[in-house]
């Protein structure tokens, strides 16, 4: 996808402004978890939340290209933020060109509102083919009934954005609502993950939502659900791209520094190769998710948000244990941050599945010879 | 295969029919069967010739010169464009000394006597060329190179020898790096020499690949002598020459098109109505064979933001990106030969070097698709190994990507 000269000016200048706020306070938000106050400064003092969506709802319009820069920036400072729920997936999600929908990504993108979509019953599903949380839909009121396994940011939501299955809906029965965290009949069984996020088990129990809740019916619901997941598959690629730069970058700042044997341990080839390994693994990795990017709106979307999880995975593992390994035991300590972002690398790896997963669903969908 | 499109302006566009009309026509089904059976890193001797002659007939023979030197005169995105649509119809990989290599060489650096006399016959294909760089002491340290010349009158008299030098047995010329000083750092006692075969004291050997094919030859010099004005560049400025051949060589710019080509031959390998479709159903075969589609994928993707960049006037990634193009490519081309390798199983036993290279009768108990793989796998061991080691690339990478 070619960019004019303006576009590219507009996206530098978010790059450059994302990055100014994030290194500001790099040292206070690297590895720790959500903060309330980075998320308000960055929604809605400076309108940074709000740069991927259209101009009438306070944003730039910058799409995809957006979602990458913050993702990326996100990733190399290590910045816990419920970006991927709540911007990235929301936007997919719900409908901007109808006044709720609208309102409902207004506030995310002013840091209001936190947003998170809870889809599949279960991770393993990853096509939600089966959704058992049940809608009920009568004249005035819609029942929910069902759980969720492991939603990511659950603690932090305002509001779910759940999928479920019609009651007595034979063909295209899938409804997507949207309902405040707080109603009453939700309950949540809350965990910490390993990078420093938090998510939960939802249960839904006679949850009672006025009709205003349905988001959107029948096959669309599922189809934007796949484009939601194909969109922070895609997303959650950047945000790796920048976890392993900043790796890379730690790492040889490292081994110039660590002297052994008499002298600095990145004078070693050994380590040298394995450092360019590493930088030429990341290459690989930011040209298959541009590419991913590209195809975002085709109708090769899901074979290459597929490629380009598979490469990433692969690519998040190798650069994450090299670059422990090159820290020597000093990257194996809580304290020391690449082990922090060696935490997120593997939680990006299994997020919306791994590797394998993704080459099954690649080859499923690829042109055969 | 993920389909990437080139975003095209009309005029190239319109170039790349041009392009299509021409393979269309020229390169027959005749020509596409004797391209299939090469297994060598290039084309072999007499269909290079057959097909550059077809080039030069239409004006394409260098398709990266420009105009006033009687090249194509392509931009960046026609070139592109050019060797995408060869490789993917399988057009003969044709050497690179003459063309890619010398070529850009003396019109950067050669006297107005050169340019006239070889570039035109570079062109037409009467001149074929080969490399001289590498010697038995000087391989990826090619400033340890030993191979002397020394002047006497208006001539050099050049002593010693050169190895792995392709397609010799074919070649008019060689351009040599010699060693002219031995006084200062090792690089700037090197110089540039053009020299014909067929010199008095000029002797080539060939070298049989572990494949059976005869691509590679040593070249002794014994008491040879050349004019003077066969130097190219400065006396003891060689290196500087040798460098700017050897970031030629190093990027072609369309490494997905080889590789993309190699997969539809292992394509046809594995096709569902052969003898070898069993592959293709195998999960841990149809598996690698994703990986290396995706990364194939990633390459193509990466050369085509390359080639955005440098239309827009960067060029600040470029050198650097041609390691890692090459470290990319070179992998995963060995790695479809092992898949071709593994497709045909237990044929890979037979011997098809006689068939190949000796004009020997095909066995009719073997499938024709059984006669390549194993000669390109064991042929394409090269390619991590030429034009820069995949060592020698990670040690430009260490210095120019990061700083150590």
């Amino acid at each position: 996808m070619q960019q004019t000269d303006e576009q590219r000016e507009l996206l530098a200048s978010l790059r450059e402004l994302v990055e100014r706020v994030l290194g500001d306070r790099h040292e206070s938000l690297c590895g720790a978890g959500f903060s309330s106050e980075t998320w308000q400064t960055l929604g809605g003092e400076l309108g940074l939340l709000a740069a991927s969506l259209p101009e009438a709802m306070g944003g730039m319009a910058a799409g995809q290209e957006a979602d990458a820069i913050l993702m990326e920036a996100f990733g190399k400072h290590l910045v816990s933020q419920p970006y991927l729920s709540s911007v990235v997936m929301a936007a997919a999600l719900l409908d901007v060109s109808d006044d709720a929908g609208s309102q409902h990504l207004a506030a995310a993108a002013q840091g209001e509102a936190i947003l998170v979509p809870a889809l599949a019953d279960s991770p393993s599903d990853t096509q939600f083919a089966c959704v058992e949380t049940v809608a009920t839909i009568t004249d005035n009121e819609v029942l929910l009934q069902g759980s969720k396994v492991l939603v990511r940011d659950a603690p932090l939501a305002d509001r779910f954005i759940v999928l479920a299955r019609q009651d007595g809906a034979a063909d295209c029965p899938h409804v997507l609502l949207i309902l405040d965290a707080d109603v009453p009949g939700i309950s949540r069984e809350d965990f910490g993950t390993i990078d420093a996020a938090t998510g939960s088990h939802l249960r839904f129990d006679q949850v009672r939502l006025d009709r205003s809740a349905i988001v959107v019916r029948g096959s669309e619901a599922l189809e934007r659900a796949a484009l939601a997941t194909d969109s922070a598959i895609v997303a959650v690629c950047a945000e790796a791209i920048g976890v392993m730069q900043a790796m890379l970058e730690q790492t040889v700042e490292y081994a110039k520094q660590r002297v052994q044997f008499g002298q600095p341990i990145a004078g070693f080839q050994v380590l040298q190769h394995r450092m360019v390994d590493m930088s030429v693994a990341i290459e690989q990795a930011e040209s298959i998710t541009r590419l991913a990017r590209g195809k975002l709106l085709t109708p090769d979307r899901a074979k290459a948000a597929s490629a380009a999880m598979a490469l990433v995975a692969k690519a998040c593992r190798g650069v994450a244990q090299d670059a422990v390994q090159i820290h020597g035991a000093v990257g194996i300590a809580d304290e020391t941050p690449i082990s922090r972002y060696f935490r997120r690398a593997l939680a990006i790896e299994k997020q919306f599945g791994g590797k394998a997963y993704h080459l099954k669903r690649y080859m499923q969908s690829a042109d055969t010879f | 295969m993920i389909d990437i499109e080139l975003e095209l302006s009309p005029e190239d566009s319109a170039f790349r029919e041009d392009v299509r009309a021409f393979l269309a026509e020229k390169f027959t089904p005749e020509l596409r069967r004797e391209a299939e059976l090469q297994t060598g890193v290039f084309a072999d001797g007499a269909l290079s010739a057959k097909w550059h002659r077809i080039l030069f007939e239409r004006g394409w023979a260098a398709p990266g010169w420009p105009k006033a030197h009687g090249g194509a005169g392509f931009n960046a995105t026609q070139q592109y464009i050019f060797n995408d649509e060869c490789a993917r119809a399988g057009t003969p990989n044709l050497p690179v000394a003459g063309v890619r290599l010398c070529g850009p060489v003396l019109i950067e650096f050669g006297t107005p006597e050169q340019k006239d006399f070889f570039l035109p016959r570079i062109l037409s294909g009467e001149h074929v060329w080969c490399q001289g760089y590498s010697e038995p002491q000087a391989g990826s340290d090619l400033a340890a190179l030993e191979c002397k010349a020394h002047r006497d009158g208006d001539e050099y008299v050049i002593n010693g020898q050169k190895t792995w030098t392709t397609h010799a047995q074919f070649a008019d010329w060689i351009f040599v790096l010699v060693r002219t000083s031995r006084e200062g750092p090792r690089q700037a006692g090197i110089s540039f020499l053009l020299v014909p075969m067929d010199a008095p004291g000029l002797s080539v050997r060939p070298i049989v690949s572990m494949s059976g094919e005869h691509e590679v030859n040593e070249v002794f010099f014994d008491d040879v002598r050349v004019p003077v004005s066969n130097l190219v560049g400065e006396e003891n400025k060689g290196w500087n020459v040798a460098k700017f051949l050897l970031v030629n060589e190093r990027g072609s710019g369309s490494g997905a098109a080889y590789l993309k080509n190699a997969l539809g031959m292992l394509g046809k390998i594995i096709a569902d109505d052969g003898p070898f479709s069993g592959a293709a159903c195998d999960p841990v075969f149809a598996g690698r064979l994703a990986e290396i589609e995706i990364e194939v994928a990633a390459l193509e993707q990466s050369e085509h933001s390359l080639l955005e960049a440098i239309t827009r006037g960067e060029t600040a990634r470029g050198h650097t990106l041609a390691s890692i193009h090459k470290l990319h490519v070179s992998q995963i081309m060995q790695a479809i030969t092992e898949l071709e390798v593994d497709a045909i199983g237990a044929f890979a036993q037979i011997d098809q070097a006689p068939v190949l290279f000796g004009h020997g009768e095909a066995s009719a108990q073997v499938p024709p698709r059984a006669l390549t793989p194993v000669a390109h796998y064991l042929n394409m061991r090269a390619i991590t190994i030429f034009g820069g080691s995949s060592e020698v690339q990670r040690n430009i990478l260490a210095r120019a990507a990061l700083g150590l």
